[in-house]
């Protein structure tokens, strides 16, 4: 051929390599629509600053090649100044495990494309993240990315959350199972009928494969909201789980789990006759056996301090007590080894506290859990223990461990069980007498006692150390104005299941004045904390545990004044909740009683209108005042 | 994925705001903890590198002072930690743990509002709750340049019994250092060619805390340090003075300059279609602000370098340094005389012009000559017009970067008359001792510029939990059932605000009359913490000038005529003024009142003035109308 028509033909060749490229690139990116383009914030949530259109993750599993998730997200963007924190991507991976492919882009409503070029980063212990951020990010453009994600943690895939924070139009999970692997799947706050997959055939490359695929549209964003409990619970969520390999059933239950997490506890009570002598010693003067466990527990409590709330720390029993330092969780471990010693039926029990999750047995992965406390079950009943907290009275749980249910470590009986918290009266009262001058100024008499639960908000006063005047000033931090605490009025007491703190204050400019006319606040901040700012909610409504608010207030009126108004009756009432007010004028002194009633912890978003009405009543009214006017004036 | 950033943000502004505003929150109050010893000694090696040892023996004494058990140490390409070790000890003095440089959890990559910044955070903690208990650090640091040489600052919102600062130097190292009144002049030694200064100090007073406190670190118990010549980059410092560093500056910045040809075919669109050098500035700045946003990427010395222009024109994004680089390189292509200037922000630092050091500055923006006029431009606010500056920007020192005439100047100021709160309220009470309220406000200024700069990141809801609880501190108690303000363009200076609520209970019956309660109108809350005229040494902070012009108009209900009502009242002064007058016609009443304050901030030596004015306020009577029946 001559020269010259080579040339030719090779540079055709080329043109229709980069084409043929070309095509293949933007097929592997999607086509975008002509309705992508067009679309605006969606009714039921007409603020969003931008949407996902799309977020598909696919899942391949085989023996040889591990597991490797593809992502593919895209974004619509309305209000790029409000969506900056939206549209930075953080990517983590766990170290070893391998994030590559990974190719973003920002396509801006003229159609131009404008690559991601950087990426950078970061790191937070032992993971690493990817992050990036994109360019050109004009209002309407629409951003894309996408990645693959290998690693060989076969027995345990990362869930795939179907929501997040930006509203979500579509979000497709597909698994590409490779034969002889069998998942058990746990679904997460999704409808019921997308819990089951559509599931089809498939092969390539010699290999059978079975692909599921799970979808769920217009998914409202996750935000935090006060009074809320167990976030993860609330993502429409799929947890996946190796349960059998080639026929073989792997780790199908608890007792398999158990078995292995037993090897760590006995790891952990290496010398199991120092630990005997130890509790031995501890309880040598207990006579019951609640009172060796009382006095074990309290042991534990406070003469080992608690490192870490949260977490393993990585020491065995005879570390800690060479250290007597611990995490909660090896000082729950500890105590579970000092029962175990003396022969009581005692466990590890693994938990989700109430905060992070709720456990579900069904789900066998210790994914779920993020603490580990103890059980002992004596006669017929049982106690949940937890030595994290000083302020936790035996035989009580703090209130994150107010679950019901978890995971006890018994060798090859381990299982997952369920009980209910124990029930403690709990509660808040707050007493003050209030001695008015004419000069507006005021001295208050105040008791405040904690019982049960609430005595955790206290936390703080059970260190000897602390100052009785640092502890008022934290009960009273709320307050604006000046205040004067009288010296040596201020007395402790720490009594059984509660403590009470009382003091005296001086307020120079405790009321308002209209000319003449006195205004006094009655306000117990204590008792009209609202939470509830929002006009919607999303999540539960969760107080941990019923609790009852109570305030009496006495105002003594200046001898030259007299009352000629009271705050208005309060009452409002929702099944589980209640605020009530009353104020009354003896002749000698104004009373006022409030009492918030939480009658049960737990109450689903419907009933969110209800709460914040109850709430928004006892803000309103905390703003109430008692009026009074010069006595001898003329009306 | 959220979940790792909101994991990781969480960490990372929960353990650097425990560390380091900790200190700002609390205080003030009985002590929480005491620093024994913190000491540094500081080594100048050769012209451009230190290492410095710190010691710190602190007994924490409650909860409240754990945050000083935490210890947080930056690395950085420039900054390296060599060494690391800390003990904890029981009130007995035994010792219960070490910990080792190893043993440190490092977090990097995260800033605490970049995208990504390429600095290490090594954090080191004690937990422990049993008190009091004593941790003590030792570490040291190499710092391979001297720029940003790190102030002495012995003072905490806790008790310091003894300080000390060594510094270490060759005889002919040239250097500048400034100390505030309470610092005593340093002992100074020569040996082997070294000169070593010595500043101690025993019984460090606390820093004090107030409600109007100024949030920066005012004057206070500091030595600061300057070096005649320092390098960074590979770019040389003459810190003998503003013009050189502003030189330095220039030779670091102007590289970056360089326009693509787009930027050029882009800046050509621009100046056709302007008439005027203003409204190429104009046009400019509102095409970048729909096109570009805020986002800082931090790496090498791009701390303190801009990248380069055509780069942040591409990507459409840059923090202060890239946004303002930006500007100046496309206003000098279309003819414009546009300078690149750094200041420390009002919120960050108050520059002291005898003292040159460009280690203060936190921020960058830049200036335009346009027909005549100087136009101020920050590049990070695409809710500022040209000519108008975020009130962080304002009043304050800002050097010009200029190859030539670097110099330091100072950025334009406000007045109250230009940061105006407008409001026009109609008053409804109500028999059930109610009162509906009807509000429309007017922002223009920096109120403008701080309210929708404020709510732009957030959502409607937020928002509206933002106004309901907090409205410029109207009140409360002002419950608002609905709200409505639209979000306001670069070109339109008012801010339009629509309210309507309800007080609750503001009607009170003394008898046959009634007082209607108008303290909910108060723009500054009336029980405030007063700080104390004998002890109180910070300067107090009004953030800006502004002005409350407030018309009430009260409708009486059936029936109800005015018995009393305010007096007029007129105090005006330097500090500020208070207006007040109310006028009867009919069923309705008329109140007008001015609010105001004249100053950005009242330093300590003219707080008697400030007393006085405060003084003659707090003499007015309350707000109210005491109604009878016609």
């Amino acid at each position: 051929m001559p020269e010259k028509s080579c040339k030719f033909t090779a540079c055709w060749l080329v043109i229709i390599i980069f084409a043929a490229m070309a095509m293949v690139h933007g097929q592997e990116w999607e086509e975008i629509k002509d309705w992508e383009w067009e679309l605006a914030p969606p009714v039921e949530y007409p603020d969003a600053a931008a949407v996902k259109i799309f977020d598909i993750g696919k899942t391949h599993i085989s023996m040889w090649e591990g597991v490797t998730l593809e992502r593919h997200v895209r974004i619509k963007v309305f209000d790029k100044d409000r969506a900056e924190e939206l549209i930075s991507i953080e990517i983590p991976r766990l170290k070893d495990e391998r994030i590559h492919h990974l190719e973003a882009h920002t396509i801006t409503p003229d159609g131009e494309r404008h690559k991601v070029e950087s990426e950078f980063k970061k790191q937070i212990g032992s993971q690493e993240v990817t992050a990036f951020t994109f360019p050109a990010v004009v209002n309407g453009s629409i951003l894309e990315y996408k990645y693959k994600y290998e690693h060989f943690r076969l027995w345990m895939l990362d869930p795939w959350y179907f929501q997040s924070d930006l509203y979500t139009l579509k979000s497709r999970y597909i698994v590409e199972l490779a034969g002889g692997f069998t998942y058990s799947i746990a679904c997460n706050n999704m409808p019921r009928d997308k819990q089951q997959p559509v599931a089809e055939d498939d092969g390539y490359f010699g290999e059978d494969y079975m692909i599921f695929t799970w979808e769920l549209d217009n998914l409202m964003p996750i935000e935090v909201e006060p009074k809320s409990s167990a976030i993860l619970n609330s993502y429409a969520s799929l947890y996946m789980q190796l349960s059998g390999f080639g026929g073989e059933e792997i780790l199908a239950d608890w007792s398999e789990y158990g078995e292995l997490y037993q090897k760590t506890f006995e790891d952990f009570m290496d010398n199991e006759d120092d630990i005997r002598e130890k509790a031995f010693n501890i309880s040598a003067n207990a006579e019951t056996r609640i009172d060796t466990i009382a006095a074990i527990y309290e042991f534990v409590r406070d003469s080992i301090v608690t490192d870490y709330k949260l977490g393993k720390n990585d020491r065995d029993a005879q570390e800690i007590l060479e250290k007597k330092s611990a995490s909660a969780y090896d000082k729950n471990m500890m105590l579970a080894a000092f029962l175990q010693s003396l022969d009581y039926n005692a466990h590890p029990l693994l938990i989700a506290t109430r905060d992070h999750a709720k456990f579900n047995p069904e789900m066998i992965q210790f994914l779920q859990f993020n603490h580990l406390i103890c059980h002992v079950s004596i006669d017929s009943s049982e106690c949940i223990l937890d030595t994290r907290d000083r302020s936790t009275a035996f035989p009580y749980s703090p209130p994150d461990d107010l679950i019901y249910g978890g995971v006890l470590i018994d060798g090859e009986n381990s299982r997952a069980i369920s009980f209910k918290p124990r029930p403690r009266e709990s509660g808040k009262t707050i007493e003050t007498k209030m001695y008015l001058a004419d000069d507006g100024s005021a001295v208050c008499s105040t008791c405040v006692c904690v019982r049960g639960h609430n005595i955790h908000e206290f936390e703080d006063y059970l260190e000897d150390s602390i100052k009785e005047s640092q502890i008022v000033a934290n009960i009273i931090d709320g307050m604006e104005m000046e205040y004067e605490i009288v010296e040596d009025s201020i007395y402790l007491d720490k009594t059984g299941d509660s403590l009470s703190v009382e003091f005296v204050l001086e307020i120079p400019e405790l009321s308002d004045f209209l000319g003449d006319n006195m205004l006094v606040p009655i306000d117990a901040a204590e008792v009209s904390d609202n939470p509830f700012k929002s006009e919607r909610r999303m999540l539960p409504i969760d107080f941990k545990f019923p609790y009852r608010a109570e305030c009496r207030l006495e105002v003594y009126p200046p001898e030259n004044m007299k009352v000629t108004e009271l705050p208005a009756h309060v009452d409002k009432s929702i099944d589980g909740l209640s605020f009530t007010r009353r104020a009354m004028y003896d002749g000698t002194k104004v009373i006022i009683k409030s009492e918030l009633n939480v009658k049960r912890a737990y109450f689903q978003p419907p009933d969110y209108e209800d709460i914040k009405w109850v709430f928004d009543a006892m803000e309103e009214s905390s703003y109430d005042q008692i009026a009074l006017a010069p006595a001898g004036e003329k009306q | 994925m959220k979940e790792s950033k909101l994991l990781s943000l969480c960490l990372t502004t929960l353990l650097i705001a425990f560390a380091f505003n900790a200190e700002l929150v609390l205080g003030g109050s009985d002590d929480d903890a005491v620093f024994l010893e913190r000491n540094v000694n500081c080594e100048i090696k050769g012209s451009n590198e230190a290492e410095t040892e710190y010691y710190e023996k602190i007994e924490v004494l409650n909860r409240d002072g754990d945050y000083l058990a935490l210890k947080i140490i930056w690395e950085s390409s420039l900054l390296e930690l060599k060494d690391f070790s800390a003990r904890l000890y029981d009130a007995n003095g035994e010792l219960v743990k070490e910990l080792e440089k190893d043993d440190g959890k490092k977090l990097c990559g995260f800033g605490s509002y970049e995208v990504y910044a390429d600095y290490c955070y090594n954090i080191f903690a004690f937990s422990r709750d049993i008190y009091p208990y004593t941790v003590e650090y030792s570490y040291k640091t190499k710092r391979k340049t001297l720029f940003q040489w790190p102030d002495w600052r012995p003072q905490s919102y806790v008790p310091v019994r003894h300080a000390k600062y060594t510094l270490t130097t060759d005889d002919d190292f040239v250097f500048d250092y400034k100390s505030s009144d309470m610092v005593p002049p340093p002992d100074t030694i020569s040996s082997d060619g070294k000169k070593i200064y010595t500043w101690e100090l025993n019984d460090v007073p606390e820093l004090e805390e107030g409600d109007y406190a100024s949030f920066i670190e005012f004057g206070g118990i500091a030595i600061q340090f300057a070096p005649a010549e320092y390098k960074l980059g590979g770019y040389k410092f003459d810190g003998s003075s503003w013009n050189k560093l502003s030189q330095g500056n220039y030779i670091m910045v102007h590289e970056c300059f360089e326009l693509s040809d787009k930027q050029e075919k882009f800046m050509g669109k621009i100046v056709a279609e302007s008439e005027t050098e203003k409204e190429i500035c104009r046009n400019l700045h509102r095409r970048l602000s729909e096109l570009s946003r805020y986002v800082a990427i931090h790496t090498g010395i791009g701390g303190w370098q801009p990248h380069k222009s055509r780069d942040t024109f591409e990507r459409g994004y840059g923090d202060c340094k890239d946004l303002s680089s930006l500007y100046v390189s496309m206003l000098r292509f279309a003819g414009l005389d546009a300078k690149y200037v750094l200041l420390s922000t009002r919120d960050a630092g108050i520059t002291d012009p005898d003292f040159p050091s460009l280690a203060r500055f936190n921020h960058a923006i830049l200036f335009a000559v346009a027909d005549g006029d100087t136009l101020w431009i920050d590049p990070t606010r695409n809710d500022c017009d040209i000519g108008e500056l975020p009130w962080q920007d304002e009043n304050t020192y800002a050097l010009v970067v200029d190859p030539m005439s670097g110099c330091l100047l100072r950025t334009d100021s406000s007045t109250a008359e230009e940061n105006l709160i407008v409001r026009k309220t109609e008053l409804w009470p109500q028999k059930n001792r109610s009162v509906d309220v009807k509000m429309e406000y007017y922002l223009t200024g920096n109120p403008r510029d701080l309210f929708s700069g404020g709510i732009a990141a957030f959502s409607e809801i937020n928002r509206h939990n933002i106004l309901t609880n907090n409205i410029f501190e109207l009140c409360d108690k002002f419950l608002v059932d609905s709200l409505d303000f639209p979000k306001v363009e670069i070109d339109q200076p008012v801010q339009k605000l629509k309210l309507y609520g309800r007080i609750r209970s503001a009607v009170h019956r003394i008898g046959k009359k009634q007082i209607l309660d108008l303290t909910f109108l108060d723009y500054e809350s009336k029980k405030k913490h007063y700080i104390d005229p004998e002890t109180y040494k910070q300067p107090l902070e009004y953030l800006f000038p502004k002005k409350l012009v407030d018309t009430v108009i009260v409708h009486l209900p059936d029936g109800k005529t005015v018995v009393e009502m305010p007096d007029t009242t007129r105090i005006e002064d330097s500090i500020g003024v208070y207006k007040i007058c109310c006028q009867v016609s009919d069923s309705i009443v008329l109140l007008t009142r001015e609010v105001g304050n004249y100053q950005y901030r009242i330093m300590p030596e003219g707080f008697s003035e400030y007393f006085d004015h405060r003084d003659k306020i707090k003499g007015i009577d309350e707000l109210y109308l005491k109604l009878g029946n016609r």
